[in-house]
Parts: structure tokens; sequence; C-alpha cells
């Protein structure tokens, strides 16, 4: 490796892990500052990862219950037509 | 499984049975891109609640707590006669009228309630750029309350269809999920702006 290359590289290292700290672009690189905020950043996190699975697995599960439900009905009934308009 | 003119049904040597209606599939879809909306919405202004060294900021209005608490209670209320209407429907459909009136009046009672609550809110200091308590509360609670209008809307429409005997179960389904989750919203709001 060349010594342009090397400061190139260094440059580059250096500019990634300090440009961050002194952007602030990032929400969570300034909510850790105090306690609650860090609390409040990480229920947020929790929250806004959880809740889209939850959604979609809730009705993952409704959908199967009810497709056993319907089954379980036509088993029961063998002759049952419905028709959709 | 399949998508067969607008339903999600189940179809088996030519029989086809209705697992749930267009109307109530796409009214989910549309409540649970809401939600993440309402969710990014209340996880911001926790934070930035959570990092204030004050609050409410300095010079800005307390919340009415007490008075909105009523006002809680009457849009719970109004799903409790919802759902009435809703049992009630699927065996008379004319009597269904009278726990379908009371649930519009008393959403009605809601959204007017928070009208008079914002125009105190607004003499008293608290307007959308006075402060993040301002800005975050007419946000969060003037996008429910748009919620909360559309919703009626569709009540009102959804009536009018039961006063000429055209409501259909599916419609009346598809409107209820608007309703609940109006409702179901709103307790999460108030714990997390007005407490």
């Amino acid at each position: 490796m060349s010594a342009l290359r090397r400061v190139a590289v260094a440059c580059s290292v250096w500019g990634l892990l300090a440009l961050p700290r002194a952007a602030e672009a990032c929400a969570v690189c300034t909510g850790g500052e105090n306690e609650q905020s860090a609390i409040a950043f990480r229920y947020a996190t929790a929250v806004l990862s959880l809740l889209p699975i939850g959604l979609i697995g809730g009705g993952m599960l409704w959908l199967r219950r009810r497709l056993r439900q319907i089954e379980a009905e036509e088993l029961a009934e063998p002759v049952r037509v419905s028709v959709s308009r | 499984m399949s998508a067969k003119s607008g339903r999600l049904h189940l179809a088996a040597e030519g029989t086809s049975t209705q697992i749930i209606s267009s109307g109530v599939l796409g009214m989910l879809l549309f409540v649970l891109t809401e939600i993440m909306l309402f969710a990014g919405l209340v996880s911001a202004f926790s934070i930035i609640k959570a990092g204030a060294i004050v609050w409410p900021p300095p010079g800005q209005p307390r919340l009415p707590v007490e008075e909105t608490l009523l006002n809680t209670a009457a849009l719970l209320l109004s799903a409790v006669f919802l759902y009435r209407a809703h049992v009630v429907f699927k065996r008379d459909r004319k009597a269904a009228s009278q726990p379908f009136v009371i649930a519009l009046l008393l959403g009605a009672f809601f959204v007017v309630f928070q009208g008079f609550e914002w125009t105190q809110l607004i003499a008293e200091g608290l307007t959308i750029t006075s402060s993040t308590l301002g800005s975050f509360f007419y946000l969060i609670v003037g996008l429910h309350a748009l919620h909360a209008v559309a919703a009626l809307g569709a009540l009102v429409w959804a009536w009018r269809r039961l006063q000429r005997g055209w409501l259909a179960d599916t419609h009346f389904a598809t409107v209820q999920v608007l309703w609940y989750f109006v409702v179901a919203l709103w307790p999460v709001i108030y714990g997390v702006v007005y407490l």
C-alpha cells in the first residue's frame, strides 16, 4: 500500500468515526445525554420495532384461526356454497 | 385461498367461502398504516418530553386532564353503544337505530368538546408555534380529531343507510373497524400527551 493510499484510508476511517459526532445527525447519538432520554429511546425503539411484527403476526394468527373455523364448519355441513358478488 | 372478486376467500371444488369482506380488509390495512403513523408521532413526543428539563415548557398552560377524562369516557361509551348496535342489528335491523344514534351523538360530543378545549388552550397561549408541547399537542391530537371527524362521517353515512334499510352487515363492520380504531387510539394519546 502506497503512502498516499494509507493517508486516504486513515482520513476515511477518522472521518467515519468523527463526523457523526460533529454532525449529531442521528437522534440516538444525542439521545443518551440524560438517563430519561435514553430510557425513552429504548422504549420507542422497542415499540416501533415490535408493533408491526405484532400487528402482522396477530393478523396471521387470526387468519389461521378463521380458516380452521371455516374448515370445521364445512366438515360439519358439507353442502355449503356461498356466492361472491 | 385467493383474492378473486376482490374478496379474500377460500376456494375448493367450485365452492367459495368468504373469510373477510373487501371493505373490512381494506379498512384493516388502512388502520395498520395509521397505527404506525401514530406510533411514530407518539414515540417522538415521548422522547422530546423525556429530554426536557421542565415539562410543560415554561409559560405554557397545563393540559385539561380532568375534563378530557370525561371526554374519554364519552368516546369509550360510544364504542360500547356501537357494539351494542351491531349485536342488535343482527337480530332486528330497525331496533339497531337507537344504540347507533347514541354512539353517534357521543362521538359528536367528543369532537365538539375537543374543539371547545382547543379554543380555551389557544386563549391561554398554547399554540402550534408556542412550544414543542403545542406543536406535538396540535399535531397528534389534531390528527386524531381529523380521524374522528372522518369516522363520524362514515357513521352518519352508515346510519342513513340503516334508516333506509340499505345497510349491509359488511358495511356496518367496515365502519365499526374505523370507529374502534379512533376509540382505542385515544386512551393511548391521552396517557402519553395529557398525563
